[in-house]
């Protein structure tokens, strides 16, 4: 049975180009295909909040076995951006996001271990002394027309602590935007293209006036976090982001394409004025 | 699944939602003294867990929520006295939860409905921050942290069955989360802040160590799984920590 048409996206910002908002008047699901998409927009966000706790858990592994893309096309093109760039494919995803990052976690323990031999070198002693806390909100998701993918942005608003043998701590909130492309696979949401911009670093206990007001991305310091991804481009530029984020907004669509994806094909990062002369 | 059925599950997230919602704005209201009655079920066995240990059964719960409201009562009459001018003359009822904050805003939330709809299971982060009188007077703190709870259908309405309220980062405000805490100069209309005592959990115990640089990594409360009814899934109340579930850490 079909139903009125949808009014998803009804109040859908200005367009853009290559947007494809005209369609939205001859949209017309069926009351099976409005629930499902009113489940598809829920089931998005939280699988995305899923990724936030596996984050905060530093559960990475787990995550790319659980909340990743499985598809042989999608895994050999799935992403994981940060500022500085993308890691492209699932291997060098992991490669990055969990033995990059165990290293890191490795080179931390080491002084606890020397400063108290008592305390082994291992994996269980992974993240002595450390908290981190990775949240996802104020949600913004769009699915396609054909309920094949689907686009979501958040903040993503935390702090990082790293502990030190002394018992001291350097502490950080942190500040920045969640991109995602979503993608169904037998079903289910999969995680296939995740950009983690980060906006700015305060250290906790300092002064919001104290903190610079142009610090550049290299000095930020959690910017060591990012690593040395395979596309190294611009993703996001602390000093001029907001101008763009306008731009990079989900926005009603019918069907996936690669300049509007968050992945290293898309457009997120290009200032308005090179995405003009597209 | 009918689309009647999907629609009803995605009502009871939705209602799950705003039961948590409408909780975390009665922590800014200074509500404590409300909350058994307006979100908690009528079960023997509820449980709150905090950092410290379990309140558990229906006394637990109120002298956890009354302990919390006496604190509130306590601290608003040391501002009432703090201030003579602008308060001096208002009631008990008026005064109540004046120049506290308490703002708790939860997001990140991951909820899963049981198949039979009887029970269901969520948990949040918490990022706020709250105030708290000490013998200097108020003192803000930041607060992150967790929500998990398991939810019960009870006279056509969720109510909180089963709820771990943890705190991984609770340390005053302008200072870095590891530096020993600052003391301030005592103030004379604030010195009865030190014989404010908060009740003890009917079960002591450390159900989580708030941060410190000497802390082994700690991770969230486990994430909810499908399932179909509650016996299949693990529990966020006491009765799993006595079932050894694990339940508090992913």
């Amino acid at each position: 049975m079909k139903s009125h048409a949808s009014r998803e996206g009804a109040a859908c910002v200005t367009a853009l180009p290559g947007d494809d908002i005209g369609r939205r008047d001859e949209m017309i699901f069926t009351e099976e295909e409005r629930v499902d998409r009113i489940w598809d927009k829920e089931n998005g966000v939280q699988l995305v909040n899923r990724h936030s706790f596996y984050y905060t858990n530093d559960m990475r592994r787990e995550e790319l076995d659980d909340l990743w893309v499985k598809e042989p096309e999608h895994m050999a093109t799935a992403s994981l951006a940060y500022n500085n760039g993308y890691y492209v494919g699932m291997d060098e995803i992991a490669r990055h996001y969990v033995a990059d990052r165990e290293e890191t976690l490795y080179g931390r323990l080491e002084p606890y271990c020397q400063a108290d031999p008592r305390i082994e070198k291992c994996r269980d002693n992974l993240g002595l002394g450390a908290s981190q806390m990775h949240t996802s909100t104020t949600p913004l998701i769009y699915i396609a027309d054909d309920g094949k993918t689907a686009q979501y942005q958040g903040y993503q608003i935390g702090y990082q602590s790293i502990g030190k043998a002394d018992g001291s701590a350097d502490s950080y909130f942190e500040f920045g935007l969640i991109y995602a492309d979503l993608v169904k696979e037998n079903g289910q949401w999969k995680i296939w293209h995740l950009v983690l911009e980060h906006d700015h670093t305060v250290e906790a206990g300092t002064l919001y006036e104290d903190v610079p007001v142009l610090r550049p991305d290299s000095e930020d310091p959690l910017a060591g976090d990012y690593g040395i991804p395979t596309k190294q481009q611009t993703v996001y530029n602390p000093f001029f982001g907001w101008e763009y984020v306008y731009q990079d907004m989900p926005r009603p669509y019918s069907t996936y394409t690669e300049t509007r994806s968050y992945g290293p094909g898309g457009e997120l990062g290009k200032p308005y004025y090179e995405r003009d002369k597209r | 699944m009918t689309k009647e059925e999907k629609l009803s599950r995605w009502e009871d997230v939705r209602e799950i939602k705003n039961l948590m919602g409408r909780m975390s704005a009665d922590y800014v209201l200074k509500k404590e003294k409300q909350m058994p009655d307006r979100y908690w079920s009528k079960a023997d066995d509820v449980s709150l867990g905090v950092n410290n240990g379990y309140f558990l059964g229906q006394d637990g719960i109120r002298k956890y929520y009354d302990g919390q409201d006496a604190r509130i009562c306590a601290e608003s009459a040391m501002i009432q006295t703090a201030f003579p001018q602008e308060l001096g003359s208002k009631s008990k009822e008026e005064v109540h939860g004046v120049g506290m904050i308490d703002y708790k805003p939860i997001d990140t939330a991951v909820i899963e409905v049981a198949q039979d709809r009887k029970t269901a299971k969520g948990i949040w982060m918490i990022r706020g921050s709250h105030s708290q009188i000490l013998t200097c007077g108020p003192v803000a703190y930041w607060e992150w942290g967790y929500f998990a709870a398991d939810f019960v259908y009870e006279e056509k309405e969720w109510k909180i069955w089963h709820l771990l309220y943890l705190s991984e980062i609770d340390h005053p405000c302008g200072q870095p989360f590891t530096k020993e805490r600052l003391s301030f100069k005592g103030r004379a209309e604030f010195a009865n802040a030190d014989k404010i005592v908060l009740p003890e959990p009917d079960v002591p115990m450390q159900v989580r160590e708030t941060y410190s640089a000497k802390r082994p990594f700690q991770r969230s409360p486990r994430l909810p799984q499908p399932y179909r009814t509650f016996t299949e899934t693990f529990s966020y109340g006491y009765e799993g920590e006595l079932r050894h579930e694990k339940p508090r850490f992913a």
